[in-house]
């Protein structure tokens, strides 16, 4: 049970830092981004190539999170700031193109086999009474708390409270001598940097595939639906909550149903908390 | 300007009603020549053709629901899956190909009802993750019924019999008739009431229900009506497919719609076709290599939504309006 709880947590803390990703671009941007997980693939084979270079794993990861910040600021730059006049659903479907070109690009740069991402915590353990607890997942655990503490501080910060301007209401805070552009990359920077953590986190626990990223999008944007898509604590605690409830899940009910179990919280809580969530939006031009 | 989102992709003559009507003789020759189309081409590239046909089909669906009502429901992968494996599986059981195909229909329906029904209160991308996480779990249904649908193994589907006629023609030509009967039912319906409703949804929802519409009930038609369809494509995908398995139903599968969707212009009956065309053609000719595949899909999909949100059917329609203003300037001159 303890086992299947911290398991949980291991995985809700992979949602939840790419669900806080997802909420900070779409603070900032008004993009719904579906490529978030992907984004954070690059980072991730280029910080593995560099350990078996010989590097310290630490400064191997630090150097992937830096080309993580650097492929979403010029994601940003390229293809999502000229068209930022364009509504949620065109930008929805060109983050989906982006995921497919993403995904592709690295493929064909690092081969597609799998391989794993061997830190000297990714193996073994310590066992507490009956229970064995893998470092990895104390670590993913302390990481998730620690950045999201982080990231609430820094949201009081004055770049914090630009961000906020900016989604609150663009007009009027580019009157204010807010520089949107700026700060829109600075959110895809941040966004893609955190989603690279987490995709480390999980190809640590995991193995490092293409494919390792398509699991996580769903569930991280269920999460951000917890969060109301503004809430980064809701998004956060919905992200962890949803990693526990799935493990769970996968215990008492069986293993099918653990992956189907988020999305059938989804649709629940839309189905329940629509008006509400209506309220939220703002009308954006009638 | 409206509030929903899918309206900066569609383009003005969609909300125009005088829009330029293709004409009958293009319509009737191209119809025409599809008919004749076995007597030249051999088996291999007829069942390519009807593959087309069929991604077309199930692109219309979602084309009147994104297109037309503004919705975005992105559940018409699982609306897929749920038509082939219904209707195989009814055939199988002995039910009549056609009335499974009917049956399923309807049922499809009623799930894209349920499917619909945040759709009334809920827009936008909310409404877009409750469709997407709505299509997943009818993949999951199939996958966790695997003592009916045969789970993760696959499931193979019983053919049908065409009396001895050859199979691949045969299939050709249901999927010419259900695209043909498809085309002039949704033309007909799109150019009258409901399709002037339907884009008054869109639109204007606002001031909608002061001229007597219900945003509700025309939101609810659009998903009934996207998610049917989808589920006949699936019956045809099936018995052209000759197997199943949930993998092909997969978020890649409503990629792929959505490539046809977007490249091939949303809000515009043809563009489903140009785009299905365009899919088709991509994956046959990169058939061995699915990473450029997955390239060409991706960047074009970007570059469509950049550089041309009308899609394919919107290039027409460009050029001539370039062509005519040049031409009204030459006679202003005079």
């Amino acid at each position: 049970m303890i086992q299947q709880i911290l398991s949980g947590l291991e995985a809700g803390s992979w949602y939840a830092l790419l669900a806080v990703a997802i909420v900070i671009v779409m603070k900032a941007t008004d993009v719904p981004n579906f490529a978030q997980a992907q984004i954070g693939m690059p980072g991730s084979y280029a910080a593995v190539n560099l350990i078996n270079e010989g590097l310290n794993p630490i400064l191997a990861m630090i150097c992937g999170i830096a080309l993580g910040y650097v492929i979403g600021a010029v994601i940003e730059r390229v293809a999502i700031r000229p068209l930022s006049s364009l509504g949620h659903f065109p930008m929805l479907v060109m983050t989906i193109g982006l995921t497919y070109a993403l995904v592709s690009l690295v493929t064909l740069t690092f081969k597609s086999e799998p391989r794993s991402f061997t830190t000297p915590w990714s193996e073994g353990g310590f066992t507490v009474g009956d229970l064995y607890v893998p470092y990895i997942q104390i670590i993913t655990i302390i990481t998730g708390v620690v950045l999201a503490l982080i990231l609430t501080y820094f949201f009081r910060t004055t770049w914090g409270v630009r961000m906020r301007a900016i989604s609150e209401n663009p007009g009027v805070s580019r009157l204010l001598g807010i520089n949107s552009g700026l700060v829109s990359n600075l959110a895809w920077g941040i966004g893609a940097a955190i989603s690279t953590l987490a995709m480390m986190l999980h190809t640590q626990a995991t193995v490092l595939a293409d494919s390792s990223a398509d699991p996580l999008i769903l569930k991280a944007f269920v999460a951000a639906v917890l969060g109301s898509f503004t809430s980064l604590s809701g998004a956060f605690i919905g992200g962890l909550a949803i990693g526990v409830i799935e493990n769970l899940t996968g215990m008492w009910i069986g293993t099918g149903w653990k992956e189907a179990v988020s999305l059938i919280i989804v649709v629940l809580y839309l189905f329940v908390r629509m008006p509400s969530l209506v309220k939220s939006i703002k009308p954006r031009e009638v | 300007m409206s509030l929903n989102t899918a309206t900066s992709l569609i383009p003005d003559w969609v909300s125009n009603p005088k829009r330029p009507v293709k004409s009958s003789i293009t319509r009737y020759s191209l119809l025409a020549g599809m008919v004749i189309l076995p007597w030249f081409l051999g088996g291999y590239y007829i069942y390519i053709v009807s593959l087309v046909l069929v991604y077309t089909l199930g692109t219309l669906g979602m084309n009147v629901m994104i297109g037309w009502t503004g919705q975005i429901g992105l559940a018409v992968a699982g609306f897929f899956g749920l038509g082939a494996y219904a209707t195989s599986i009814l055939h199988e059981r002995g039910l009549p190909w056609i009335l499974a195909v009917v049956g399923v229909g309807l049922f499809a329906a009623l799930i894209g009802f349920i499917d619909g029904f945040p759709a009334v209160r809920l827009f936008g991308f909310f409404l877009a993750i409750a469709s997407l996480a709505f299509g997943d779990l009818i993949l999951r249904v199939i996958l966790e019924a695997d003592g009916i649908t045969g789970g993760g193994g696959g499931y193979s589907v019983q053919l049908l019999d065409f009396w001895g006629f050859d199979r691949e023609i045969a299939l050709y030509y249901i999927c010419l008739l259900a695209i043909v009967a498809f085309m002039v039912f949704v033309g007909r319906v799109l150019e009258g009431r409901l399709g002037r409703t339907m884009r008054a949804v869109n639109n204007i929802e606002i001031a909608a229900p002061s001229l007597g519409i219900a945003p509700p009930k025309y939101k609810l038609i659009a998903f009934m009506f996207s998610g049917s369809i989808a589920a006949l494509a699936g019956s045809i995908f099936a018995q052209l497919l000759t197997y199943l398995s949930p993998d092909m139903f997969k978020t890649s599968l409503l990629i792929t719609m959505l490539v046809m969707l977007i490249v091939g212009g949303v809000g515009s009956l043809w563009g489903s076709f140009a785009g299905a065309i365009f899919v088709v053609f991509v994956q046959e000719w990169l058939q061995a290599f699915a990473v450029y595949q997955r390239i060409v899909f991706g960047v074009s999909l970007m570059l469509c939504i950049g550089l041309l949100p009308g899609g394919i059917a919107s290039i027409g329609d460009k050029a001539r309006a370039k062509f005519g203003k040049r031409q009204q300037r030459v006679t202003g001159a005079e």
